[in-house]
């Protein structure tokens, strides 16, 4: 048990706890989906009233349990123990660290507290839902004698307009080219997919979308299959490339890689609970 | 058979949902929803995807295309209403998932979840229960199992007049010994995979009499959530 483990103390949400909880859901799941903002009045918003995606903090308090030292918040469970889907289980919803040493104990001791709860509920399995890259979670639950599975719920997805969808998301392209190291880079790219194409100018390390240029410095054919998995963030350039579902055309085709694989990383898509449904 | 001119878009709700459906004389026999969400791609761009949800089809309706044409009509007003992109959850065991798939969509990210049993008696019984609730075959047999779930304690249970209870030590008699995962236990009692299946798989390591075996296996199968549900 570390130093920490025996000043630490759990305890249940409180009104107002949203904004720290907030600030660390966000730095926590930042590290796997990319830097999120999610507003104190958002994050609180996802439990304002139970729905099938998630208890009431409103109604139950104890849902959400707070591990702390020194009045400093180390971490946070979040557990619904009315799933709809199964009445003998608990389901931990959120499980979030702050990022340092010691990290790993109080996940430990958050799911220890999680359990105790679940069973006074009478409640014979607890489940942690984990995002599929948040490796922190899994290496705390696997300590903790936890099982994992993959399951076979999938989240599915299609770009439905090329054009719109990369005008919609030009401002998070102008900030990856700008955190890039060809952040210098000018010229045009020209997205060729289906019956679908656009053009891509990047110069002063910003990038604006609009009707794709007769002669562009950079051509990249997609099939239209691998475009959502580009576009979405599941798989990068490199990779549809071996898989031989885009062709590049370029002078420069190690540059423009490089390019197009800042412009489109493997970042998953981040859905708050409280837009679904 | 409705015509194409039959698969009718519903009004947009107050909250922006909207529903899709195909009607068999004047009846819904197949429909879905969709409606607005915000995700977030990157630090500085929300976009508004349309979520689809309470996908459906008659049972005496299904394997007629309606629903891929019921889906083809909501891709169509999707763009229409200016999504730019959709999404939806679903499980790779539904037909419907390749339904999807023929429709572009891709698979975009696979849950993964932890398990811990924390009573494996009240977690054995419960399961098991749920089972006999759905099987009344299976009640009228009685019988004896040894239920060992991985890294936790073995379970002696007996079903007997549609009742399912926890023995305190192993029987004299026992009809079936099985080991498993407990999310394998979990997809068995609650709608996953058959019991022969999980057997096939290597999920399931079993000892015993056939006869029992076949019994619980039945149990399992009868109620087994239809891959066409959608």
């Amino acid at each position: 048990m570390s130093p920490r483990r025996k000043e630490m103390t759990i305890r249940s949400f409180r009104e107002g706890d949203e904004q720290v909880l907030a600030h660390l859901f966000n730095a926590y799941v930042s590290d796997f989906v990319g830097p999120i903002r999610l507003t104190p009045r958002a994050w609180r918003a996802q439990f304002r009233r139970r729905s099938w995606t998630g208890p009431s903090l409103t109604d139950d308090s104890d849902c959400c349990r707070i591990a702390e030292a020194e009045g400093r918040v180390l971490g946070y469970a979040l557990t619904d123990y009315k799933p709809f889907w199964r009445e003998d289980t608990a389901v931990v919803q959120e499980l979030c660290a702050v990022d340092e040493s010691g990290a790993e104990d109080v996940m430990q001791a958050l799911l220890a507290d999680a359990e105790q709860r679940a069973l006074a509920r009478e409640k014979s399995c607890l489940i942690l839902t984990l995002s599929p890259e948040d490796g922190r979670s899994s290496g705390a639950a696997a300590s903790s004698g936890y099982e994992e599975h993959r399951e076979h719920e999938v989240f599915m997805a299609l770009v439905l307009d090329l054009s719109g969808f990369l005008e919609e998301i030009a401002p998070t392209l102008s900030a990856r080219l700008a955190e890039s190291l060809l952040r210098e880079w000018r010229g045009s790219v020209k997205i060729l997919s289906g019956d679908q194409s656009f053009g891509l100018l990047c110069a002063d390390g910003s990038v604006t979308v609009g009707p794709a240029l007769d002669e562009p410095d950079v051509t990249l054919a997609v099939r239209p299959e691998a475009l959502s998995l580009l576009l979405l963030g599941r798989e990068t350039i490199g990779e549809l490339y071996v898989q031989d579902a885009v062709s590049l055309t370029a002078a420069d085709a190690a540059e423009a890689l490089s390019l197009l694989d800042a412009l489109f990383p493997r970042l998953p898509l981040f859905l708050p609970r409280a837009q679904w449904w | 058979m409705p015509s194409e001119n039959e698969i009718t878009l519903g009004p947009k709700r107050s909250d922006g949902w909207r529903k899709v459906s195909a009607e068999v004389s004047g009846k819904d026999v197949s429909h879905l929803y969709y409606g607005p969400a915000k995700v977030r791609v990157g630090r500085h761009a929300a976009v508004t995807m349309a979520c689809i949800g309470g996908v459906g089809t008659d049972k005496q309706h299904r394997r007629k295309g309606l629903a891929r044409r019921v889906f083809a009509q909501a891709v169509a007003a999707m763009q229409g209403d200016g999504y730019t992109v959709a999404g939806l959850f679903t499980s790779r065991r539904l037909v419907a998932h390749r339904l999807y798939r023929r429709s572009g969509f891709v698979d975009v990210s696979s849950g993964r979840v932890a398990y811990k049993v924390l009573d494996p008696a009240a977690f054995a019984r419960r399961g098991l229960s749920f089972l006999v609730q759905q099987s009344p075959e299976l009640g009228r047999r009685r019988l004896t199992l040894r239920l060992c779930f991985e890294r936790s304690r073995t379970v002696y249970l007996k079903i007997e007049g549609n009742d399912v209870s926890v023995l305190s030590r192993a029987p004299r008699r026992l009809d079936l010994s099985l080991t498993m995962s407990p999310t394998t236990f979990l997809e068995l009692s609650a709608s996953g995979i058959g019991l022969s299946q999980a057997v096939g798989a290597k999920l399931v390591q079993w000892s015993g009499d056939a006869g029992a075996f076949d019994t619980l296996a039945k149990a399992i199968a009868a109620f087994q959530r239809p891959v066409d549900e959608e």
